[in-house]
């Protein structure tokens, strides 16, 4: 059976100077805002339309700035946000609607009172987070739902793992409870951060701040086995 | 020659009928040698002829192809979580080399690819697959370019992808094997005798878990992209593209075959059970190269392969 052998490629001697020009772009892009890279962004054969749903609020992120060096797809995404952002959004609720959920049993569940009340606190601020989240999807028209649900994603808990937590009490319940969250609670903080380091929308990057903030903190105070 | 085969109306002259019944004999024989339980379907193995035991004529493929393995796994997805490395599940990518959470079109155009043709630096990538917790890689990994699942007329019609396109095939929302939004679905390389399903199926011992993936072929004219990265595409509707999304483009048909055989415990995808399968194309085809392969194979009804000339 043939072997998954590399294809060996010659480089492209074009490849530097798109490569500058790539560089040229992504200066052009962190550095000034509005600035226009040279010819080697995204473009579709005809103008790109403004967005899934035309909800526009805040500042559009033009037609084709997909590839100034952004990451953002930049291809007439919804009001405003990037690829990136939405990407973030939309895991995050997804995250956070789970993670709350587990946490919101805790109370009849768990052994341990001080985890109980631990995860009784943090189940409210996804509540409140989630509505802040939910408010800019809105805002900036994105469909409802993400592209991955019904699929298994890191920081999210197993179908297996759901099953056991339908059922699970006291020291079992406690277990799991700690498994996911600390699982979660890493996850959030990892996309936050890569959030914040990506070229995001100011309204995305302070929903990330204050992720970041709360689930290292829940990290930090949730109560040892 | 004793056997009368039926001929169909024709203008030719009367002095051809010899040869219209020496090529439909030809063609019955061809039908006879390659008839079996393979399953209807363009390019399953690549060298299957269709034929008519009626007519004269072989019938036409419209198709061209790239053969990528498989590069690298990451846990990156460029079209739904551009710029956040480690959002995703695991995607186990083909074709281009540099494919990551960063990657841009400019970033594949040119780049390292494990395809042929060379050319080809898109990017390809499913959810991996693990057998009890290991890795399973593609071992058969071609991508058909197909004019098909349309009319005729349409097909004539077929523009190239613009560059930079992302196509995204499979259920977002998979709840089940009876999903009727899956397009997945999973067989046995050369056991047709085993139903497909939308779920892993039990492949004899020495044959191969195969996953055939179809990825819309309707363009709405002027997104590369969309917000749930779905809605700049379609599938057909009645042999056409719908008014919504009027503009033909090759059906990408994704084959992957894995060294899998027998039962199916232990089997998952990085995404979850069989029936979550779903792939990404992220175009990076130089524009030139595509628009002679769509001109001459998929407009003119000819079947190419990787280097985009007739086979």
């Amino acid at each position: 059976m043939a072997d998954t052998t590399d294809r060996a490629d010659t480089a492209r001697p074009a490849g530097a100077v798109r490569r500058a020009l790539t560089t040229t772009a992504l200066l052009c892009a962190l550095a000034v805002p509005g600035c226009s890279a040279p010819a080697t962004t995204d473009t579709p054969s005809a103008p790109a339309s403004a967005g899934a749903s035309g909800a526009a609020t805040g500042p559009k992120t033009g037609t084709d700035t997909g590839d100034t060096g952004t990451g953002n797809t930049g291809t007439g995404l919804a009001g405003g946000l990037s690829g990136t952002d939405i990407g973030w959004l939309q895991l995050t609720i997804a995250m956070d609607d789970q993670a709350r959920d587990i946490l919101e049993r805790a109370p009849d569940r768990a052994g341990d009172p001080a985890l109980a009340d631990w995860a009784a606190r943090l189940a409210a601020h996804h509540r409140t987070e989630l509505t802040a989240l939910r408010a800019l999807s809105a805002e900036a028209g994105l469909p409802d739902g993400n592209p991955h649900e019904g699929h298994e994603m890191p920081g999210m808990a197993s179908a297996a793992a759901l099953r056991e937590l339908e059922t699970a009490r006291g020291p079992a319940f406690d277990r799991l409870l700690r498994t996911t969250l600390h699982a979660h609670l890493r996850q959030t903080v990892k996309l936050a951060d890569a959030l914040l380091a990506a070229d995001a929308d100011p309204r995305t990057r302070e929903l990330a701040r204050d992720a970041r903030e709360s689930a290292a903190d829940a990290e930090r105070t949730m109560p040892p086995a | 020659m004793s056997v009368r085969f039926p001929r169909p109306p024709t203008r030719r002259p009367r002095a051809r009928r010899a040869w219209t019944t020496a090529l439909a004999a030809l063609g019955l024989l061809f039908a006879t040698l390659y008839a079996g339980t393979a399953p209807a379907g363009t390019g399953r193995d690549g060298t299957r002829i269709d034929a008519v035991p009626q007519g004269a004529e072989v019938v036409r493929v419209a198709e061209f192809l790239a053969e990528c393995p498989y590069s690298h796994r990451l846990p990156d997805d460029p079209i739904v979580f551009p710029g956040l490395p480690g959002a995703s599940h695991m995607h186990s990518f083909f074709g281009s080399r540099v494919t990551n959470a960063h990657t841009r079109v400019t970033d594949l155009l040119g780049s390292q690819t494990t395809c042929a043709p060379a050319v080809d630096t898109s990017s390809y990538w499913v959810p991996t697959l693990y057998r009890d917790d290991q890795p399973v890689e593609p071992t058969g990994t071609t991508f058909y370019y197909l004019g098909e699942g349309v009319h005729d007329d349409v097909i004539q019609r077929i523009r190239p992808f613009p560059q930079g396109l992302r196509v995204v095939a499979g259920n977002a929302k998979a709840t089940g094997v009876n999903d009727p939004s899956s397009v997945a679905r999973w067989s046995c390389l050369h056991h047709g005798e085993v139903a497909p399903s939308k779920d892993f199926v039990t492949c004899p011992a020495g044959s191969m878990l195969e996953s055939y993936l179809d990825f819309p072929q309707c363009w709405n004219g002027k997104d590369l992209d969309s917000a749930d990265h779905q809605s700049h595409m379609s599938y057909p509707v009645a042999g056409t593209c719908p008014a919504s999304h009027p503009v033909p483009v090759p059906k990408l048909r994704q084959v992957l075959r894995y060294p899998v055989s027998g039962g199916t415990q232990g089997l998952r995808l990085a995404s979850g059970p069989g029936y979550t399968m779903h792939g990404d194309f992220f175009n990076a085809w130089p524009e030139a190269e595509l628009a002679r392969r769509v001109t001459n194979c998929i407009n003119v009804i000819v079947k190419c392969g990787a280097d985009g000339t007739p086979s």
